[in-house]
């Protein structure tokens, strides 16, 4: 029905019913006989609404004027500013704790240290066997020469370097020298683990491998991939096994 | 809505300045005097926006508290009735949200047989029913213009907007009621 209603008619028709004037409401009729039931409909609700305001009250005399000695007001402006800062430092110091947390250094023991080409006083930590099986041993490399030098470097299997550990695991050992040198170390099945102590100074990893394989019977074979399988065996002469790679190749043969 | 809207007041001052004065001058007996000139404006429109005589006169008392206290922040600028009106449409539109999920605990209580509180004349119940579906501020709205008979100058003073929005919160307010109250009435 509204949507019919022309708006400047719905306004007039808005007027003249809170108007309530006789005159007015005739004159309207009269100039817009089709809005006649949508202008009683209004006068109807706009008498009842005003009539609302004393209905359901009892005529009761004003009490008197208690000062209250405490008013329930909402909390102060500043009460929410603070309450709003305070979230904000307590979001800023999870997202600290967090960061701090996720970027602290580890608690756990440093690892051994395997030195290559160090200077006078070797600088290591012995290795116990409590912490080998929470960190690999670590190899640190000399850091580059900055100058320019002619000469090509010896690749780093053939660097000689200082190896010290202490009562160490034997495969560990192995894994840790063949990965410093740039090799992936495989060990063959039947493989006899036990606890070593090495100390090399100024070895090759070739010279390393092979006085170990004495020592503790096995050979190492390079595969020629960037792989050095541990046999536990030692053979008089070069393997003669091939690989889909390439030639295999004795360490130290 | 002209014949209202127009309406002015030409006094040639506020008569209510003079018992401010007086009251923050020491004079006890003025406040009493703006207690009983208002009370029943402001419990008309305590009582329009929450729709319960007791809540309503309650909110009446904590009206005038709060005046009392801070009448000194009484700036002069716009008249003391609609700065009072002010208070009373923010206190009541407060205190409706706050009891608002009470009431709906409360009807199934009343519905058990509660007596109810004695009352001379029964608001038209199409009308409270039709209210009652309101937000407290058009609520606010609707009784300063219908029941109060404020001029929509006034009305913006007392609900703190210009005149152009408390017409549109006023028209939109009024097509709200009269939505669910055709809807009442078929």
């Amino acid at each position: 029905m509204k949507g019919r209603i022309p708006a400047d008619v719905e306004r007039l028709m808005w007027l003249v019913a809170e108007s309530n004037d006789p005159q007015a409401i005739a004159d309207f009729e009269q100039r817009f006989p089709d809005f006649r039931y949508e202008l009683a409909q209004r006068r109807r609700m706009v008498s009842d609404l005003k009539g609302a305001k004393t209905g359901g009250i009892a005529s009761v005399p004003i009490p008197a004027f208690k000062l209250r000695s405490q008013t329930r007001t909402a909390p102060p402006k500043q009460v929410w500013i603070a309450t709003g800062f305070a979230l904000a430092a307590l979001a800023v110091a999870s997202y600290s704790v967090t960061v701090w947390l996720n970027s602290a250094p580890s608690k756990l023991p440093a690892p051994p240290v395997v030195q290559t080409d160090t200077p006078k006083a070797p600088n290591y930590v012995q290795y116990s066997p409590s912490q080998e099986q929470q960190i690999p041993p670590k190899v640190e490399t000399p850091p580059q020469n900055p100058a320019p030098t002619p000469e090509p470097e010896p690749s780093t299997a053939d660097r000689p370097k200082t190896v010290k550990m202490s009562n160490t695991s034997l495969v560990a050992a192995l894994k840790m020298i063949g990965s410093e040198a740039g090799y992936s170390v495989e060990i063959a099945p039947g493989f006899q683990d036990q606890k070593v102590t090495l100390d090399y100074e100024n070895a090759t990893t070739s010279e390393i491998l092979k006085d170990l394989g004495i020592q503790y019977t096995f050979t190492a074979f390079d595969q020629g991939d960037g792989t050095i399988i541990i046999v536990p065996a030692i053979t008089d002469g070069p393997a003669t096994t091939g690989s889909p790679n390439g030639p295999t190749r004795q360490i130290g043969g | 809505m002209s014949a209202v809207i127009e309406k002015t007041r030409n006094e040639a001052f506020d008569e209510d300045l003079i018992l401010v004065e007086r009251h923050l001058t020491g004079d006890a007996a003025a406040f009493e005097l703006i207690y009983r000139k208002y009370y029943d404006k402001v419990f008309a429109i305590a009582r329009g926006v929450l729709m319960d005589a007791d809540e309503a006169a309650d909110a009446v008392q904590e009206v005038f508290t709060l005046v009392y206290r801070h009448i000194s922040r009484f700036d002069r600028r716009s008249k003391f009735s609609t700065w009072l009106f002010r208070i009373a449409v923010n206190r009541s539109i407060q205190e409706a949200r706050k009891h608002r999920h009470r009431h709906r605990n409360v009807e199934l209580t009343e519905a058990a047989g509660k007596e109810a509180p004695v009352e001379t004349e029964e608001m038209d119940p199409r009308v409270q029913a039709s209210l009652a579906q309101l937000a407290p501020q058009d609520r606010a709205l609707l009784t300063l213009f219908y029941w109060e008979e404020l001029s929509l100058n006034e009305i913006a003073d007392s609900i703190g907007c210009n005149v152009n929005a408390a017409k549109t919160r006023l028209y939109r307010a009024r097509e709200r009621f009269r939505s669910h109250y055709e809807e009442e009435i078929s």
